[in-house]
């Protein structure tokens, strides 16, 4: 199995069937970000899409400083700082898959929590979202997301503890109705 | 206990990411060892990030890949084809003049947009738009 690395090469060279094989290992992870981001899957996938076809378009500039990943997202962070949502949240469309053997009770009370902490994603600035969604769920060091958001690690740091302070006081009141 | 809580707070975070230097690190672990009121912050922390970490994503549609790899193949062959940018714009120009066209045409132009597709974009552009406000960085920054 090719690596990143690798695979970038022969992408770099026109090897579509290289390039397509990069897209399947991280568009899955690359739409959460962004989803998390948008708070709605219509942005994320929409978003997603741009990123990954300007990332084709940019791979000859890609000179291999980090890894492939973080300089994705870091296409992706740009656009999704600057994108304009078009569209109404749709998170009661949104479906995702119940987990194993997880009840309807389960399944109402997972919903309430997804909901509640995309609002409290919500609440935070975007660069602190973007560093806090990085660090949680990409499980980015502090120097993957400098790189992936063009900061120092210093600034990382800092964002990453304003938004933790911030996210006590957004989560505090579905933590109060035993949501989370 | 020679670091202040303050200290140890602000410094909480990057310590639970496993991100401070080792002498810090031991420092932040010697002060929570001994101060009550600093491990009750890690705990209140620690319970904040399990609580985001359990939140769900979707998945993608199972589109996305053939959308992108398609977008990608025109693309390519646009650039192959109509090498100077500005044949290609003219000729995703004529591409939309044509469509244009082609709709009017058949009488399925403009005048046949649903009033749902218009509203759906005129609610769309209302939206407020979020401006970020960063508050001043603590912590000495």
């Amino acid at each position: 199995m090719p690596d990143d690395r690798e695979l970038v090469g022969r992408a770099r060279s026109g090897d579509l069937a290289a390039f397509e094989e990069l897209v399947r290992r991280h568009q899955h992870g690359l739409f959460s970000y962004l989803y998390r981001m948008m708070g709605n899957a219509d942005d994320a996938e929409e978003l997603a899409q741009q990123t990954l076809v300007k990332a084709w378009q940019a791979l000859k500039g890609f000179r291999g400083g980090s890894s492939f990943k973080t300089w994705l997202y870091r296409v992706g962070i740009n656009l999704a700082l600057n994108f304009r949502t078009r569209t109404k949240p749709t998170e009661e469309l949104t479906e995702f898959i119940p987990a194993d053997g997880a009840g309807p009770a389960e399944e109402f009370r997972q919903k309430q929590r997804d909901e509640a902490i995309q609002a409290a994603l919500a609440g935070l600035p975007k660069e602190q979202r973007t560093a806090l969604v990085l660090s949680v769920y990409e499980e980015m060091s502090y120097k993957e997301i400098g790189a992936a958001m063009g900061k120092s690690v210093r600034a990382v740091d800092s964002l990453l503890f304003r938004a933790k302070q911030n996210l006590r006081k957004l989560l505090a009141p579905a933590r109060e109705r035993g949501v989370v | 206990m020679n670091m202040k809580c303050s200290e140890v707070r602000r410094m909480l975070p990057a310590w639970l990411d496993r991100e401070l230097a080792d002498s810090r690190r031991d420092e932040v672990a010697k002060h929570l060892a001994a101060c009550v009121v600093c491990r009750a912050e890690m705990a209140a922390l620690r319970r904040d990030l399990a609580a985001l970490a359990s939140g769900r994503a979707p998945e993608p549609s199972p589109f996305l890949l053939t959308r992108v790899m398609a977008e990608v193949r025109t693309r390519r062959l646009a650039r192959r084809f109509l090498p100077v940018p500005v044949l290609r714009a003219a000729a995703a120009v004529l591409v939309v003049a044509a469509s244009l066209g082609a709709g009017v045409f058949l009488g399925h132009g403009f005048a046949g947009r649903s009033a749902a597709t218009d509203e759906s974009w005129s609610v769309s552009y209302s939206a407020p738009v979020a401006i970020d406000v960063y508050e001043p960085a603590l912590g000495g920054e």
